[in-house]
């Protein structure tokens, strides 16, 4: 009897083991990909390959559009969204709050391709030209809802004490809010937000018809087309020429050190988190 | 004689579901009032009400009135924010603000209130009121450091100091060594045993010890009802009500409902 | 927890009523000792003054110990307090009894005089009265205790009375002296004894209204 069990247990245990590298696989196979088809692209190019344009065989202006647009979208969406997460935590029961926690919803789950098209038709088009404003825009409203669900929990994690120690010293709704419980939270919002950074990022298909792309000179202007990492490599990988195939890895290499980049602070952050 | 704190019939439901029904206090000045009863018979809700920090919960529904030093407080046009800073509170967990110092979760009620005019002011201030809650002597030469690394008497206590930097006149106390060790227990009953010479305090209890240990008046509060009240003294030794000397004793189990007196 | 302490002042209660019962039984038996001139039953009695001692001793502990352990407070901490002061008056109308034997056995070769008639219905008054208390005491009945005071009063109007028509044998014949000086002691003894029962009432009555009064 005490056998079977025993041998229960360990079946299960191969079982959940086999199904988490069956998960898993995806994951390092296409870490393990990347870093074998794109270090030696780097490697071979050197730091060219960072500053470079690309018929120096080079993806710095795709770098610092990428950077760029996040930038401009964070200066557009984040004061909003912030805004926005901090009404619907102060006020969860009003008709506007349950109304727009219903559009939040939408626009986190929203075909990003469709709000590329949104941008293009009322900007691209009336400006005449692919621009940055544009493809910032387009990300911005793509952030948003993160940011503003991110930080209507990280506030409704602080503990209801603190919200009464702060009404009960005299302090109203404002300072309350301010200088009170958004400190306390800051680490979750903070959180919330380099999520969404990191999410929009990667974004591709809403830059398709709003950024334009721009890679054979230095990002000039807000009003000019830029260009991006992800939207670098979705061009390249059309194109008939291996050298650009191979750029196109490295281009992805660097994408996956971005992303890292952006993700260890999210956990490290993530962890502190104590209350 | 003025009363610090007094009801008419104060009412207070929470949508349909009535939580103090009709209840009339008179809390004298300068006495430690307890606040007795057990769990959920809506003593919390009861203090919340001396200080309008029931206007938090949009659900609480209050009718009567309550009268502190003769006004009543829920009348049209009265400031809700300066009553809280006459009428302070303290809470059942030490709620210090973790992301200040010791030194700025006094400060800030200050400055924010505008309270003070200069630098000087603020720091004479919250000493004043670190000392005043004995507390100043343990943290002066660490005041920059955060509350997590304080005891919970400790956060306690420092909790009473950003209270009392207000200059407030009541003190409203919610189980307030509910969470504290019993060496800050004793500290705290011990502050307040001191305190009651300057301040009215009224104290929400779970314990009918510490009432009898620290207070001069007792009201016994039961399913939203205020049982009995009167001097500390006699409630103990000769209760009148059945249910308040079977709470007293230990063995009030929540679903009696004994109208009964014992005389 | 209060449940706990309920059930050990039942017992306590329990205890001081046999303390009681022991304490009548020994006056009673004195006080026949004494009339039937017998020197053995006076010898038992004399005995059981040390197991009433005892008793005190214990209840007493015990009832200090229900302090320093549960903190009683309102009609607990009455009991406790009843209690404290009854063992006292019950030891005390031990010791009587006692000093009643004694005297019994220092009388035992004489015959008696006329008076020890009355003696006799005196303390069936005093027994009454004592019972009545700890009956009182048992139920937490304040009925046992009307009529105390005026019964107190009989008892001292009895006792001098006898005071009185033994001084007046002395005065006749100083033969009785001996005699008549041990009648009036015992009745002394017992009007003790009445005012004990008086005192217990009124802790027992304090115990079961919460008020103190006095019984004169």
């Amino acid at each position: 009897m005490l056998n079977f069990r025993k041998i229960k247990d360990k079946l299960f245990l191969t079982f959940i083991f086999f199904g988490a590298f069956i998960a898993l696989f995806p994951l390092f196979h296409i870490i393990f990909t990347l870093i074998i088809k794109g270090m030696p692209v780097i490697i071979s190019r050197g730091t060219m390959f960072f500053t470079g344009t690309l018929s120096q065989g080079g993806i710095g202006p795709a770098i610092v559009g990428t950077f760029i647009l996040a930038f401009l979208s964070s200066l557009i969406g984040i004061p909003i969204a912030f805004l926005v997460g901090l009404y619907i935590y102060e006020y969860p029961d009003s008709k506007v709050s349950e109304f727009v926690r219903g559009l939040l919803q939408i626009m986190l789950e929203f075909p990003t391709i469709l709000v590329g098209v949104f941008v293009m038709d009322i900007l691209v088009i009336p400006m005449g030209t692919y621009s940055a404003l544009a493809g910032a825009f387009a990300l911005a409203i793509i952030m948003m809802p993160y940011v503003s669900v991110y930080t209507a929990e990280a506030m409704r994690n602080i503990p209801y004490t603190y919200r009464e120690a702060s009404f009960s010293l005299g302090l109203n709704c404002f300072k309350t809010a301010f200088r009170i419980l958004v400190p306390i939270a800051k680490r979750g919002i903070f959180t919330g937000i380099l999520i969404a950074i990191a999410k929009v990022a990667g974004e591709t298909a809403p830059l398709l018809f709003t950024a334009g792309g721009l890679y054979e000179i230095y990002p000039h202007g807000i009003s000019a087309p830029v260009g991006a990492i992800p939207l670098l490599i979705y061009t390249l990988i059309q194109s008939p020429s291996s050298t650009d195939h191979a750029t196109a890895w490295g281009a992805s290499l660097v994408l996956l050190l971005v992303f890292i980049g952006v993700f260890i602070p999210i956990r490290l952050s993530l962890k502190e988190v104590k209350l | 004689m003025r009363y610090a704190i007094e009801t008419r019939n104060l009412r207070i439901s929470y949508g349909k579901k009535e939580v103090i029904m009709g209840v009339n206090f008179k809390i004298p000045e300068k006495v430690v009032f307890a606040l007795m009863g057990p769990s959920g018979c809506g003593k919390s809700t009861l203090l919340r009400s001396f200080n309008r920090l029931l206007d938090l919960n949009k659900d609480a529904n209050v009718s009567g009135q309550v009268l502190v030093f003769g006004r009543n407080i829920y009348s049209d046009n009265v400031d809700v924010m300066e009553i809280r800073r006459q009428v302070g509170m303290v809470f059942q967990y030490p709620n210090p603000f973790p992301h200040l110092s010791i030194y700025e979760n006094i400060a800030i009620g200050l400055r924010l209130n505008k309270m003070v005019q200069t630098k000087e002011e603020l720091d004479s201030r919250v000493k004043w009121a670190l000392e005043k809650a004995s507390l100043l002597e343990e943290v002066e030469d660490r005041l920059d450091d955060f509350p997590s690394s304080l005891s919970g008497g400790q956060k306690q206590r420092l909790v009473i100091a950003r209270v009392l930097a207000m200059k407030p006149k009541i003190l409203l106390l919610d189980e307030p060594t509910a969470n504290v060790d019993p060496v800050g227990t004793k500290n705290i009953e011990n502050l307040l045993f001191e305190l009651k010479k300057e301040y009215t305090i009224v104290l929400v209890t779970h314990e009918p010890a510490q009432a009898s240990r620290i207070s001069d008046f007792v009201g016994f509060i039961y399913l939203g009802e205020l049982v009995e009240s009167g001097p500390t003294a006699r409630i103990f030794e000769n209760p009148q009500h059945e249910l308040t000397d079977r709470y007293v004793r230990g063995i009030l189990s929540i679903g009696d409902k004994n109208g009964r007196n014992t005389n | 927890m209060g449940e706990i302490l309920i059930e050990k002042i039942e017992n306590l209660k329990l205890n001081v009523l046999e303390m009681g019962e022991l304490a009548v039984n020994m006056l009673k038996d004195a006080v026949l000792a004494l009339k039937a001139q017998d020197i053995n039953l006076a010898k038992e009695v004399i005995k059981k003054k040390e197991d009433i001692a005892k008793m005190d001793e214990q209840i007493e502990e015990r009832a200090l110990r229900m302090i320093a352990l549960y903190h009683p407070v309102a009609r607990d901490m009455r009991v406790i307090a009843a209690v404290l002061k009854m063992i006292t008056y019950l030891a005390r109308v031990g010791r009587y009894a006692k000093d009643i034997a004694k005297t019994a056995i220092l009388m035992a070769d004489e015959p008696h005089a006329s008076k020890l008639v009355e003696i006799p219905y005196m303390s069936d008054k005093v027994v009454e009265m004592i019972t009545d208390a700890l009956n009182s005491f048992k139920k937490e009945d304040l009925s046992y205790l009307t009529n105390f005071s005026e019964r107190d009063d009989e008892i001292d109007s009895l006792y001098y009375s006898i005071f009185r028509e033994c001084l007046t044998y002395m005065m006749e014949d100083p033969k009785n002296i001996t005699k008549c000086t041990h009648y009036i002691i015992v009745a002394r003894y017992l009007e003790r004894c009445g005012d004990h029962a008086c005192k217990i009432a009124e802790k027992v009555h304090y115990m079961i209204t919460g008020e103190r009064i006095e019984i004169k």
